[in-house]
């Protein structure tokens, strides 16, 4: 028997659904619309089937601490990030890509964060998919995907869950607030904090943890998020036309940043002065 | 109206500020100008004619120049006036190389609104009034001024000329702008780009736009420009060294250039800030007491005439309902009594509205909390503990049928901080307790902040208002103040239903349907200068939609940019939609309607096949209306109304107790391109839709449909919510 659909909520979902605090100006809706309404139409899709720099670099990013942890001898060997690289094959990549990406796992070899931490889990990053939890706000369930990197037992039993970053954005702690209310689902009686740590800044962020009212008032907005979003897929569905309308843009300097702008109509054009 | 009109009694006579006009035998000529002019030039044309023709006073409307000389003084001839509109036009650059002609217009009769007009432009550049001193403090002064405008007034199904005369209160710098600038040394763009100021001659205010030289370089040409004679003393007067600005007054694009003595700063409660005054210590003398105020109308009712009489005009007795009392009208049924409909089909009224909450609950619950808690977030910046007062606004929304939750609280102290460093760590603060999404933050001020600036500059309420817009979140001040000196309870009564309202539900509806539309549209445009395109704006339309009961429906925005006002054709056909089809629909524009919007709007309803009602609502330039008891002004009632026409009314609909003020009437209009509506029904329905503020437990002055609405706009305009919130169902202007 097959699983009943359900509407979903993630943090990239909210995150395409509200900016990071103090970043309001640069919110467009319509990132949203293109990234998930119209994914399937053959220039949105070549457009997203395209990794980007940041992306890739993050990705082998998480596989080269993977790999280094998968047999940790490479962290003693003197060679230990040239097999890791060769592992990735960063040979095949971008100069740019081969380069950041050598100077992480250097950075990581020399530093191994992990290495004298219980480690609980740490995924490769392209497993695909989690399993969903299945959350409710009274009646309503809806799905949770939280997709995370690395959990450590701390030397209390208390989970710690991180979040591996590069590049030089701001951590976003709500992305921390979703998977501490993940882990009040999946480990229900483990307390839990979570961090972020950047591989390329070498920079731990502050531990995150969260109140059970905290979690309640994340639970309720992922759930309406969950909600709006089956709403305004239907709404497009019936009535593609109104796609500016249920998904508005908001043109400005961020058009220059967005993978869309080759196709969005409303893509503030830049003006050489 | 389902209003009486009010048989006069004894003890209660209702009074305006309208003063019909008579003339019997106006010594008037009209003439045509050929070729044809626009109105802003006939405008500027007859002001410089009525100074340039000494005894006739000149007025520009509907295509013509109306010319009126005193009753015992021989008419200018034609030559006459075309040599003094010769002269003029050299006087005026951009006309200088027109050939205008005049025509003589016998044929043509003087409208009552022409004659009114006329009136108006004798006491504007005759200026027989004398303000009068009230107190003089560290150089400003206190001063009472008339304000006056021309009205029509329809009596008997005839249309007269009428005068309005009102009494204000005026605070003016002592001095000149010249003297302001010499005791504030600086730069002279820094001191003096964007201040707001007033000319000596009319009193138009406007606000300095640019530099635009010195005296030296610009005096002979001023000279020629200038009309006003205060004005001409100072250009002639002023050293070669003195700067001339450019001043824009109101929203014209035209700027007018003047010598710094010509000007003086202009001192309100918005400016005086920026002229390092403390407006506060002020305010008591702006209370004008009713029985000075029928003192001062008396006094300038008498300067007015000795300069009217020359021209033949009469004043008569201001409009009152023992000699008309079939213009003054009161509601049948009381307006606080006007039934209010709350959950579970409970009814109420105004005054009962917590009752009608407590026994009914909301009388619609917004989606999110249906199921679901409201997630409220405490920030305190006061002293003393807020928690008992937490504790009392969820038991108060539980009785209300609310389950609440406190999701975080914090406190910051900024008693030791500067303005800046305030904001600074309150912006931080926000931010940090908005990471975990909310439904409303409660935020505690010091009382201090009352009295911070209340726009976009200093005052924390205001930042803390818009860092949680930006974020979709309701907010909810609290001053130091009123949590220690009012009972929780009363702050609760005032609080919670605004809170409710803010989150998306409607506490109440009227229980009887409106009877004269379908729905209920609220317009407003605001705009902005664009920073970086001098001479265009930034301009953002709101539209509000309400249904028969009152009940908000939805809102919507629209950016555009516009030159003028209009509201864009676009956003007309998004918000009225198919839904309205068949439908009556009364819009209300706050304001006029300009531009196009009125053959936009018909257009709309004929595609849709409904019947647009369309009516302005004005709130500045409107006679007040009092109540006159035992021969002494009181106040007027809440809902007195004053036909002004079939079309037109005046309507009270606030009750302001004397200490406060007066009560500042709307002006409704009923445009006739529009569906017709009596003006009685429109009145009724008006008043109504007041009563249904869900953010305070006293009525505003507005309808619903237009409350608030240029903040809205405004907002929007300085970017301070994303795309997101352009279009809604929650009330978050409350």
């Amino acid at each position: 028997m097959g699983k009943i659909w359900l509407p979903f909520a993630s943090y990239n979902l909210w995150s395409l659904f509200a900016p990071a605090v103090g970043q309001e100006r640069w919110h467009c809706d319509m990132k949203r619309g293109y990234a998930k309404v119209r994914k399937r139409e053959s220039d949105i899709a070549a457009i997203l089937a395209e990794d980007t720099v940041p992306q890739a670099i993050g990705l082998f990013a998480q596989q080269g601490v993977y790999e280094f942890h998968a047999d940790p001898q490479r962290l003693k060997d003197r060679d230990g990030v040239a097999q890791v690289s060769q592992i990735l094959k960063l040979d095949q990549e971008s100069d740019e890509v081969r380069d950041r990406l050598s100077r992480i796992l250097t950075l990581y070899y020399e530093n191994p964060v992990l290495l004298k931490k219980r480690i609980f889990s740490l995924s490769r990053g392209d497993e695909g998919f989690p399993e969903p939890i299945k959350l409710y706000l009274g009646n309503t369930a809806f799905n949770l995907f939280a997709a995370i990197d690395c959990i450590l037992l701390e030397p209390d039993g208390t989970l710690h869950i991180l979040d591996l970053k590069t590049g030089h954005s701001d951590f976003d702690e709500r992305q921390a607030f979703v998977y501490l209310l993940a882990a009040s689902y999946l480990f229900p009686r483990q307390r839990a904090i979570a961090s972020f740590y950047n591989l390329e800044l070498c920079k731990w962020s502050e531990p995150v943890t969260a109140t059970a009212s905290q979690l309640n008032a994340i639970r309720i907005e992922l759930a309406r998020l969950a909600q709006r979003h089956e709403m305004e897929k239907k709404q497009y569905r019936r009535n593609p036309a109104e796609f500016d309308r249920i998904f508005p843009p908001n043109p400005g300097f961020q058009c220059q940043h967005c993978p869309f702008n080759r196709v969005c109509q409303f893509a503030a054009q830049e003006i050489s002065a | 109206m389902t209003a009486i009109s009010t048989a006069p009694a004894q003890d209660l006579v209702f009074l305006s500020e309208v003063f019909p006009l008579l003339i019997a035998r106006p010594n008037l000529a009209g003439y045509e100008v050929i070729p044809e002019i626009d109105q802003e030039t006939g405008n500027r044309l007859s002001f410089h004619l009525s100074q340039k023709l000494e005894a006739a006073t000149v007025i520009w409307h509907e295509r013509r120049l109306w010319l009126l000389t005193p009753s015992q003084r021989p008419r200018p001839t034609l030559s006459q006036c075309q040599a003094a509109l010769s002269i003029t036009q050299q006087d005026l650059p951009d006309l200088s190389d027109q050939s205008l002609r005049l025509q003589e217009d016998n044929a043509a009769i003087a409208t009552s609104t022409v004659l009114s007009k006329l009136a108006f432009q004798i006491l504007r550049i005759r200026r027989p009034f004398r303000p009068i001193l009230v107190t003089a403090i560290a150089g400003l002064t206190v001063n009472r001024k008339v304000k006056f405008w021309a009205e029509t007034i329809e009596l008997q199904g005839q249309a007269r000329p009428a005068l309005a005369l009102a009494v204000q209160t005026e605070i003016a710098f002592a001095g000149s702008l010249a003297d302001f600038y010499a005791s504030n040394p600086g730069s002279p763009e820094d001191v003096l780009i964007g201040l707001p100021v007033q000319d000596f001659d009319l009193g138009g205010s406007g606000s300095i736009v640019r530099l635009v030289g010195t005296l030296r370089e610009h005096r002979d040409r001023l000279l020629k420009l200038a009309a006003g004679g205060a004005t001409r003393q100072a250009i002639q007067t002023a050293p070669d060294d003195q700067f001339v600005v450019a001043i824009q007054f109101g929203k014209g694009k035209k700027l007018f250039h003047y010598p710094l003595s010509a000007l003086r700063p202009s001192i309100t409660a918005e400016t005086a800030g920026q002229f390092g005054f403390d407006y506060g210590q002020f305010l008591r003398f702006t209370k004008i007491p009713h029985t000075e105020r029928q003192r001062l109308l008396r006094t300038f009712k008498a300067q007015a005439m000795d300069v009217l009489l020359r021209y033949g005009f009469e004043i008569e007795r201001s409009l009152n309902s023992l000699e008309h009392p079939d213009l003054f009208w009161q509601p049948a049924v009381p307006l606080d009594q006007t039934p209010l409909l709350f959950g579970q089909g409970v009814t109420g009224v105004r005054g009962r509205i917590l009752h009608g909450l407590s026994t009914g609950g909301v009388y619609n619950r917004h989606p999110n909390f249906h199921p679901g808690i409201i997630r409220i977030a405490a920030l305190k910046l006061c002293d003393g503990s807020v928690n008992a007062f937490l504790e009392a606004v969820q038991q108060r929304l539980r009785r209300y049928g609310f389950e609440s939750e406190i999701i975080d609280r914090k406190a910051l102290s900024v008693a030791d901080l500067s303005a800046a460093e305030a904001r600074a760590a309150l912006e931080k603060a926000v931010n940090k307790l908005i990471t975990v999404p909310v439904d409303i933050v409660l935020t505690f001020l010091p009382q201090g902040d009352r009295e911070a600036d209340g726009d976009d500059g200093g005052s924390l309420y205001h930042l803390v208002y818009s860092l949680l817009l930006r974020r979709n979140i309701a907010s909810q001040v609290i001053y130091d103040d009123t949590l220690t000196g009012v009972e929780h309870g009363q702050i609760l009564n005032q609080v919670v239903p605004g809170v409710l309202a803010k989150l998306g539900n409607l506490p109440f509806i009227l229980a009887e349907p409106l009877e004269i539309a379908d729905y209920f549209i609220g317009l407003d445009i605001s705009r902005s200068p664009k920073v970086r395109l001098a001479g265009t704006l930034n301009a953002c339309a709101s539209i509000r939609l309400y249904g028969k009961q009152g009940e908000f429906i939805r809102y919507v925005l629209e950016d555009a940019l516009l030159e003028g006002e209009e509201i864009p054709q676009r956003l007309l056909e998004r918000l009225l939609p198919a839904t309205l089809e068949g439908k009556t629909v009364l819009i209300y524009r706050d304001g006029r309607f300009c531009g196009q919007e009125i053959p936009h709007l018909l257009e709309r309803a004929r595609a849709i096949q409904a019947r647009f009602i369309l009516v302005e609502c004005r709130k500045s330039g409107i006679p007040r209306l009092y109540n006159l008891n035992q021969r002494t002004l009181v106040a007027p009632l809440q809902g007195l109304a004053l036909r002004l026409s079939s079309r037109e009314a005046v309507l009270v609909t606030t009750q302001v107790s004397e200490r406060v003020g007066l009560a500042r009437p709307l002006r409704l209009t009923v445009h006739e391109a529009g569906e017709p509506a009596p003006i009685e029904q429109v009145v009724e329905t008006t008043l109504k839709l007041t009563l249904l503020h869900h953010g305070a437990l006293k009525a505003p002055r507005l309808p619903m449909p237009i409350y608030g609405a240029d903040r809205v706009a405004g907002l929007r305009l300085q970017g301070i919510y994303p795309s997101s919130l352009l279009e809604g169902d929650r009330q978050f202007w409350l």
